[in-house]
């Protein structure tokens, strides 16, 4: 572990951000709480895409829900900058987490995925290639809801 | 009455397992929240439209939804009701959660009452396209309020461990 990083880390605990989050009585469940709910949209619309192409007939691929990406991307930012905000407050402790590491790669994953799946949802009708997409949708976002949680119960 | 079943719960083997398996925990939060992305993901489909977002939409496509609001929300009672069982004395006494559940109260009568004027707009309205920016005010309205009622219910929750 380089001392540069280890200095960073340190760096962006002791910065005004930091010390607020992590010493405020608020600070923390406010972000906590923008969190979720930014996580909830993200992850929810996303699950909506996906579950429109796996099951076509029973929730109408087709019926423009790719409009709703837009609404996921909102929530996305939210996430993003709530969870910068608590990642500062504890830095030098949640980079050496690996659920928290597992859990950046898979939200970086499932925003690609999903991303490319709504583009595909503009094009037409479902096909084979696109069930796949919307399948690895739903597992890498539930895994990533998991790896979250698990974040306070692993180091 | 409340300490009647809270005592009730500690003696349980359910709180016993819960208590010794450190596996249960976790394993509920994450069911808790996939259950909580199924119920606010659907919803804001169902809600946004009906509050007049995204008009090009019918409205009947987007209360097929419906159903993974359901399971999600069935998800959370089943897991809600498993972490109180788990540690019944955190709950009961707490000012957070007790307004959770006044909101979820809330959404459920504000969800029924949506439902019911949602249905007579509909067989009003039968055979012609839902696709216009045309519905009444108290269907927006309702819509937003259910929003509302779920980003509350997410906050409450999210609050129950810093309000004890």
């Amino acid at each position: 572990m380089s001392d540069t990083l280890l200095n960073g880390l340190y760096w962006l605990e002791e910065s005004a951000i930091g010390e607020w989050v992590a010493t405020s009585i608020w600070g923390y469940p406010i972000f906590l709480t923008l969190h979720t709910i930014g996580m909830g949209t993200i992850v929810g619309l996303s699950l909506m895409q996906a579950f429109s192409v796996l099951l076509p007939q029973t929730y109408t691929h087709g019926i423009r829900l790719y409009a709703f990406w837009k609404i996921a991307i909102l929530g996305l930012i939210l996430n993003v900058i709530s969870g910068s905000v608590l990642f500062i407050g504890s830095a030098s402790s949640t980079w050496f987490n690996w659920p928290f590491r597992i859990k950046l790669m898979l939200i970086l994953t499932g925003v690609i995925l999903s991303a490319s799946l709504t583009r595909d949802t503009m094009k037409g009708p479902v096909t084979s290639r696109q069930r796949i997409k919307a399948t690895a949708v739903v597992v890498v976002w539930l895994s990533a809801l998991v790896a979250g949680r698990l974040i306070a119960y692993i180091d | 009455m409340l300490d009647t079943v809270t005592n009730w719960m500690l003696t349980s083997s359910l709180y016993q397992y819960i208590q010794i398996h450190m596996w249960v925990w976790p394993t509920l939060e994450s069911l808790h929240f996939i259950g909580l992305c199924l119920l606010y993901g659907s919803l804001l489909v169902v809600d946004l439209r009906l509050a007049g977002v995204f008009p090009s939409i019918a409205v009947e496509k987007v209360t097929r939804f419906i159903p993974l609001t359901v399971i999600g929300f069935v998800t959370n009672v089943v897991t809600g009701v498993l972490f109180i069982c788990g540690d019944p004395e955190r709950y009961f006494i707490n000012p957070s959660f007790q307004l959770k559940m006044l909101c979820v109260f809330l959404a459920c009568i504000n969800a029924v009452y949506l439902s019911v004027v949602l249905d007579r707009f509909q067989v009003a309205n039968k055979g012609a396209s839902t696709t216009i920016a045309s519905l009444p005010v108290s269907i927006r309205l309702t819509a937003l309020l259910s929003i509302g009622f779920w980003t509350a219910v997410i906050i409450l929750g999210r609050f129950i461990p810093y309000v004890e």
